[in-house]
């Protein structure tokens, strides 16, 4: 039978079988400090040195810098423990996992990528089956050099539509989530999606729009490899491989959707990412914070909307803007740029890079009867404080900032975005 | 294999995510600041009264949301027999085969509404839980690797030396 690319991938990584179960080599490993250091003492106790420490990237993202005592040394175990194995890509303080991940050359389409994070799914941008795990999952892995996995059952995707001129990943993956609902039951799910947009979605936007593959229920979200994939991998320094990236002609899929780009940009209400309105809905929602970071919505494009719609403008009184820029490259680049320059005039606060209060960290958590816009990816209750959390893309949460309300990008700036891709890192 | 019990049940809707059964705040090392977690988002009542031994019954969805491992983990510190829901997110329901927590999908309906709390009797060898003269809840068999990885106490398990199966496969 015709493989879909997902299977092409999978069947190259195979080490095994057992029954219904297939037992799957990686190519990357990731490990960041929260969940890392779950794994600590247990992997001492196994006494034996990881399988493959050249495949292990290492951040610590989430209690970055600690905001307890408790955390603080949480930390530093993780720390300790990264500094002790030799021969892994030990990346600390350097930005959130996922984006140290698909900034990495070593990292790109065709591999089989595993991370102790849920949003791990990210990497499937790229034209690569990248899922999230548990501690333990991943501690096996370290230890064995594979993990066990049922194999997925493969939905196409197709993402179509002439794309206006605010419309970003994050609408994208709230369009699909607007018509799937949170995760089916049983088997687990991989997504297989083509881009048909015009103009195509960025890379930056496709990071957005994979990440939140998690949010679906997805196991992988994978986006098949095209001309942006290529030039981003290329400009990066990252091997373009020799292997099929692409799905064997009529091959069978578990359904395929199709998938309209929006016309306007989407917002998802409280208490969950798959409840999805048009941003006009909302528009009188007041807001106490605005929040544009995480692995979902701090990378370069997220930061140039923010600094295009707050540059000469003032952020609403009251409302906190909390920016933090998903890793160091990136804030690098938005600080030579003069990104950070117009957020921070505008009233806004930039953090460093981390997670941030995205997962309820630091940095921006809400009391009770808060309402925040966030670039983020989840908003059930309790993830972020006690408060209540709209998901949206940079330029909503940025205009939303202004308003002191939610509002849509056209509101702050009838003239829409600015001509050019800003930035100089590729795809974006 | 024991006969039926006798077993305080505590009942979840749909989509109950990471964050209710386990509100991040609540993310240690220390096992007794995880215990103080346990459903602390759902009822902070459940949370300080659900006692060992009990059933945790939920929709579908349980558990959407992070990989944070205690979240499953706390299941265990807290004692819980069983958990059954009608789905698990994928991520929660491989931490709990992984640490080797017993679990079951629920074939057909819950009979009981998100936050009832019920005596019940728990038949595992009959895979049903009921209230006398009440409604039955059935729930499936295990997975055969669900069932071998609590048979090792977890997946680390395989790893052990002897564990035949563990070994790196060809």
């Amino acid at each position: 039978m015709p493989a879909t690319l997902t299977e092409r991938i999978l069947e190259a990584h195979i080490a095994g079988r057992e029954g219904d179960l297939l037992h799957v080599r990686y190519d990357h490993l990731l490990l960041h400090d929260a969940t890392g250091a779950l794994l600590v003492d247990r992997f001492r106790a196994l006494g034996r040195p990881p399988a493959h420490p050249g495949r292990i990237l290492a951040a610590a993202d989430h209690f970055v810098p600690p905001a307890s005592a408790e955390r603080a040394e949480i930390l530093q175990k993780y720390l300790d423990f990264t500094a002790g194995l030799p021969g892994i890509r030990n990346r600390p303080f350097d930005g959130i996992c996922h984006q140290l991940l698909v900034e990495d050359p070593a990292t790109g389409p065709g591999q089989f990528i595993i991370g102790a994070d849920s949003h791990t799914v990210t990497a499937g941008a790229l034209g690569a089956l990248a899922t999230g795990l548990g501690s333990t999952d991943i501690l096996f892995a370290m230890a064995a050099g594979w993990t066990w996995m049922a194999p997925p059952e493969v939905r196409r995707l197709v993402l179509e539509g002439r794309r206006g001129p605010w419309i970003r990943g994050k609408d994208a993956a709230l369009a699909v989530l607007r018509r799937t609902g949170p995760a089916p039951a049983g088997a687990d799910l991989a997504y297989e999606c083509v881009d048909r947009c015009e103009p195509p979605l960025s890379m930056d936007s496709r990071f957005s729009l994979a990440c939140m593959g998690a949010e679906m229920g997805a196991a992988f979200f994978l986006m098949v490899p095209d001309a942006v994939t290529r030039a981003y991998v290329e400009a990066k320094g990252g091997r373009w491989p020799e292997s099929p990236l692409a799905p064997e002609a009529d091959a069978a899929y578990h359904g395929e959707l199709t998938v309209p780009l929006p016309g306007r940009p989407l917002v998802a209400v409280p208490p969950a990412p798959w409840h999805v309105e048009p941003v006009d809905a909302l528009a009188g929602v007041r807001i106490h914070q605005a929040f544009i970071g995480s692995c979902t919505g701090g990378r370069i494009e997220d930061l140039a909307d923010a600094a295009r719609l707050l540059r000469g403008r003032r952020v609403a009184p009251g409302v906190r803007l909390v920016v933090i820029p998903a890793s160091r490259a990136v804030y690098q680049e938005a600080l030579e740029a003069g990104y950070l320059s117009d957020i921070v005039a505008a009233g806004g606060m930039v953090g460093i890079p981390s997670c941030g209060p995205c997962g309820g960290i630091d940095k921006g958590i809400l009391g009770r009867g808060q309402v925040m816009v966030a670039t983020s990816n989840r908003n059930f209750p309790g993830r972020t404080g006690r408060g209540e959390t709209y998901l949206a893309s940079a330029p909503v949460v940025a205009a939303s900032a202004v308003a002191g309300r939610i509002a849509a990008p056209e509101e702050v700036a009838p003239d829409g975005p600015r001509r050019g891709a800003p930035g100089r890192r590729p795809g974006t | 294999m024991s006969g039926p019990v006798t077993v305080p049940v505590f009942v979840l809707g749909d989509d109950v995510s990471t964050d209710l059964l386990h509100p991040p705040d609540y993310f240690s090392l220390d096992p007794a600041r995880i215990r103080e977690g346990f459903l602390r988002g759902v009822s902070e009542e459940w949370s300080r009264r659900v006692p060992p031994g009990a059933v945790i019954v939920a929709g579908r969805n349980l558990g959407c949301g992070s990989s944070r491992e205690v979240t499953a983990q706390v299941f265990r510190e807290r004692g819980v027999r069983l958990v059954l829901a009608r789905s698990f997110a994928r991520i929660f329901h491989r931490n709990l085969v992984n640490l080797g927590i017993p679990h079951r999908s629920v074939e057909g309906a819950v009979p009981w509404p998100p936050g009832t709390e019920l005596e019940a009797v728990l038949d595992l060898e009959g895979r049903r839980l009921f209230a006398t003269g009440g409604p039955a809840l059935r729930f499936a068999p295990p997975s055969p690797f669900a069932d071998r990885v609590a048979a090792a106490g977890g997946l680390l398990g395989l790893l052990e030396p002897g564990e035949k199966r563990g070994a790196p496969p060809a």
